[in-house]
């Protein structure tokens, strides 16, 4: 490959290079997402205002609404919906207003079928009117991924797709994508993919629920080093992981 | 030129076929034969006559007041509908309406001729408005020509001389030279147009008078009986002659009348009041089978009733639309707005008709018809009062798109209502009932209690060894009990301790001990 090949290339808007990663992050006010450590890995430190994040994980309540509240917390303020579609259980109100949710804005709905809840989804992240759509969509490949990464830009939405771990094993069109993990007195996180970055170790993220006064306090930094040790170069959770840390191929993937 | 009349002369027949002004896909437009004969027929001393027919059927030779065995002997294939008087006039009330947007003065006369309608409406009045005559016919030209229904109009001086010009030049022009109920010549030609300018300057409507022929007149057949067996055919001759004549011949009423249409005696008018709640239907002459033939004329029924709220200066949260069948119960499907969903600005109205549209569509994705459907309607009976909505200055992706409450309508059409919620608190120590599903926005106390993220819709019993619960792993219990007992006044009576308990994995429950049978139940996930 000659050289004015390569620089053609590297023009190309999809394609980022690794050494500029941290130059090239925009520096948008992202929304805050209650989390020093993980803002520090977002890009624009902080959740994205719009487009879609992947949350994966093996079992319902790792944890995953307790890492969104924070930020739905900030984005309930907005006049704008946060619609929960299918959702697997019921949000349970009086959790959300002592987290400081308000409740006026939120909008559960439940679907007959996989054709509706595709079309309300879509529909929703298009829209404009909602700040936030989290949605268990349950299987769904990446035609449809893709479509509605395109509503939620166009929509200035950010939509939530929550999805089982073993997605992590396949590629997705969303630009964010975060796999948790439960652990006591909080979860742990790795990110397996993110605009302008790569994909990060394990962390661990401390929760407070509110008014659970857990006695003992554990320490899990020994536990999370004992994972990311146990795994080697990749963790626990990366073992999984389809993208290898070969910064050749991890151009390609971008 | 205080008055302009419009005149429809064709109503009866019009009021089958309206719809056929759309274009159909099956049939090519410029065969102009393929249409159906149609007719209308009437009962006279017991014979079935033929009230008015279309082109189709005159082509072949019907006429009007021709039985009906005639007809169809002429013509097997002519369709033929019983007049429907009160359609004619609910059709006369909706004209009247969409004429309201010119003048707040209109009045309805019926009968003319026996099958005629017309409207008459006081412009003088409205003309700074419409700056200047010439404008005003322009725009009222312009909106005439969208109607579905032939009309004729004219001006005049008096509301009687209007109408008598109008009448007079649809059947048979000024001087009895053209034939009387020559076919529609071109639609919806107007003699306005040519006249308004001299006319208005001048203010002399004599000349145009003066042709009228007198079997016209608004008047006892006998009186113009008389009055061409006397000689006097047109009116210039009738009003050459001395009043108090004519009184001792004709009677005073029949003076009266001259009078009124040269000016010289009053004629109040009975205005026509928009009734309270908007109720309108289409019926088909042919029947429709396919759900977006549908749309068409809907979207008119949504222009009439746009024209209906902006002359009332009302919104609307509900609508009504309601699909008729042959033999099939009639379909009914209320379309909401989540907000009054009418602006009163100049494109509010196309707007309306869009949002409202698109809502239809949502509904009809999930909709089959039964069979093929013979009319649409729509109705209103609740209305709302106008409210001018303030757009956000500064939130751009609220200018760009629709709003909270149109997306809300949105989903709601399509998923049916049931399947969008909102959820508030409620005061109540039970936990399932410290919730609900609600659209209303009630207080939002913070409950100052762990209570988990994710609640199941019914507890999940777990098995438990020893007294400790197992859900796939041992659960250890790390905060509580916190005891609930509650309910004892109705039937859903609960004694629980409820704990925050840890699995192994690392997942947080909310578990509760049964207090009457020692059982433990999964109630929720601090998720």
């Amino acid at each position: 490959m000659d050289s004015s090949a390569l620089q053609q290339l590297l023009k190309r808007s999809d394609i980022w290079r690794a050494s500029e990663t941290d130059q090239h992050t925009p520096q948008v006010n992202n929304l805050d997402s209650g989390y020093p450590i993980l803002n520090s890995l977002l890009p624009g430190h902080g959740w994205p205002s719009q487009g879609l994040t992947e949350i994966l994980y093996h079992q319902q309540g790792v944890g995953e609404i307790s890492l969104l509240i924070p930020a739905l917390k900030k984005l309930s303020q907005q006049d704008r919906w946060i619609a929960w579609i299918d959702p697997p259980f019921i949000p349970y109100a009086p959790a959300l207003v002592d987290n400081g949710v308000n409740l006026s804005q939120i909008l559960i709905i439940h679907t007959q079928n996989k054709r509706d809840s595709l079309w309300a989804a879509e529909t929703l992240l298009a829209s404009n009117t909602a700040s936030a759509a989290l949605y268990w969509p349950g299987k769904v490949n990446n035609k449809i991924i893709r479509r509605l990464q395109l509503a939620a830009s166009k929509g200035n939405c950010w939509g939530l797709l929550f999805r089982s771990s073993n997605a992590a094993l396949e590629t997705s069109p969303a630009p964010l994508r975060i796999q948790l993990k439960a652990m006591r007195n909080g979860l742990v996180f790795q990110i397996l993919k993110r605009p302008g970055g790569w994909p990060t170790k394990a962390h661990f993220i401390a929760i407070n629920r509110k008014h659970i006064y857990s006695s003992a306090q554990f320490t899990t930094l020994a536990s999370i080093n004992s994972i990311n040790q146990h795994n080697g170069k990749n963790n626990a959770i990366s073992q999984q992981n389809p993208l290898p840390y070969n910064p050749a191929q991890q151009i390609l993937q971008y | 030129m205080n008055y302009l009349c419009c005149y429809f002369p064709l109503l009866p027949l019009e009021i089958f076929n309206s719809t056929t002004t759309q274009p159909k896909p099956t049939c090519n437009k410029s065969d102009k034969t393929e249409q159906i004969a149609f007719a209308v027929e009437y009962s006279h001393k017991n014979r079935r006559l033929i009230l008015q027919c279309n082109e189709t059927a005159k082509s072949y030779g019907v006429q009007e007041d021709m039985t009906i065995n005639t007809a169809q002997s002429l013509v097997e294939a002519l369709q033929i509908k019983q007049r429907n008087q009160i359609a004619e006039k609910k059709t006369l009330a909706q004209m009247a309406i969409w004429a309201n947007q010119f003048s707040p003065y209109v009045s309805c006369k019926e009968n003319i001729n026996q099958n005629g309608y017309a409207l008459l409406l006081e412009i003088s009045s409205c003309l700074k408005l419409f700056k200047g005559i010439q404008a005003f016919i322009t725009l009222f030209n312009q909106q005439r020509q969208q109607l579905p229904y032939y009309n004729h109009t004219a001006l005049g001086y008096t509301p009687a001389a209007a109408y008598l010009l109008a009448i007079s030049q649809y059947h048979g022009g000024q001087s009895n030279n053209a034939p009387p109920n020559n076919a529609h010549p071109t639609k919806n030609q107007d003699t306005v147009k040519q006249h308004a300018s001299k006319q208005y300057k001048t203010n002399t409507l004599q000349p145009h008078l003066n042709n009228v022929a007198v079997r016209y007149l608004d008047c006892e057949q006998d009186i113009i009986d008389r009055l061409q067996g006397m000689g006097i055919t047109n009116l210039k001759k009738l009003f050459a002659l001395p009043k108090a004549e004519l009184g001792k011949r004709f009677g005073k009423k029949f003076v009266q009348y001259l009078q009124r249409i040269r000016g010289e005696l009053a004629d109040p008018q009975d205005i026509f009041q928009i009734p309270p709640v908007f109720d309108h239907e289409i019926h088909f002459i042919e029947e429709i089978e396919y759900i977006e033939g549908l749309i068409f004329p809907i979207k008119r029924l949504l222009n009439e009733l746009g024209n209906y709220l902006k002359l009332k200066q009302l919104a609307v949260r509900e609508i009504k639309l309601r699909i008729f069948f042959r033999n099939s119960a009639p379909i009914t499907m209320p379309i909401g707005f989540s907000e009054s969903c009418f602006s009163g600005s100049n494109g509010g109205h196309i707007q309306f008709t869009q949002k409202a549209i698109h809502l239809i569509r949502l509904h009809f994705a999930t909709l089959s018809l039964p069979e093929a459907t013979i009319a649409v309607g729509l109705y209103v009976n609740h209305f709302a009062p106008l409210q001018q909505t303030n757009q956000d200055l500064f939130s751009h992706h609220l200018l760009t798109s629709i709003s909270k409450a149109e997306l809300f309508d949105q989903l709601s059409a399509r998923l049916g209502q049931g399947a969008l919620k909102k959820i508030s608190t409620s005061e109540e120590h039970r936990p399932e009932l410290a919730w609900r599903y609600d659209n209303t926005n009630s207080e939002q106390t913070p409950s100052e209690k762990a209570r988990p993220l994710w609640l199941l819709n019914q507890p999940k019993p777990l098995k438990s060894q020893q007294g400790i619960p197992y859900y796939s792993g041992e659960l250890s219990l790390v905060q509580g009990p916190e005891r609930i007992e509650s309910g004892w006044w109705d039937k859903q009576i609960i004694a629980r301790d409820y704990f925050v308990a840890h699995h192994p994995n690392g997942n947080l429950y909310w578990v509760y001990r049964n207090l009457q049978e020692g059982l433990w139940y999964l109630h929720g996930i601090f998720a």
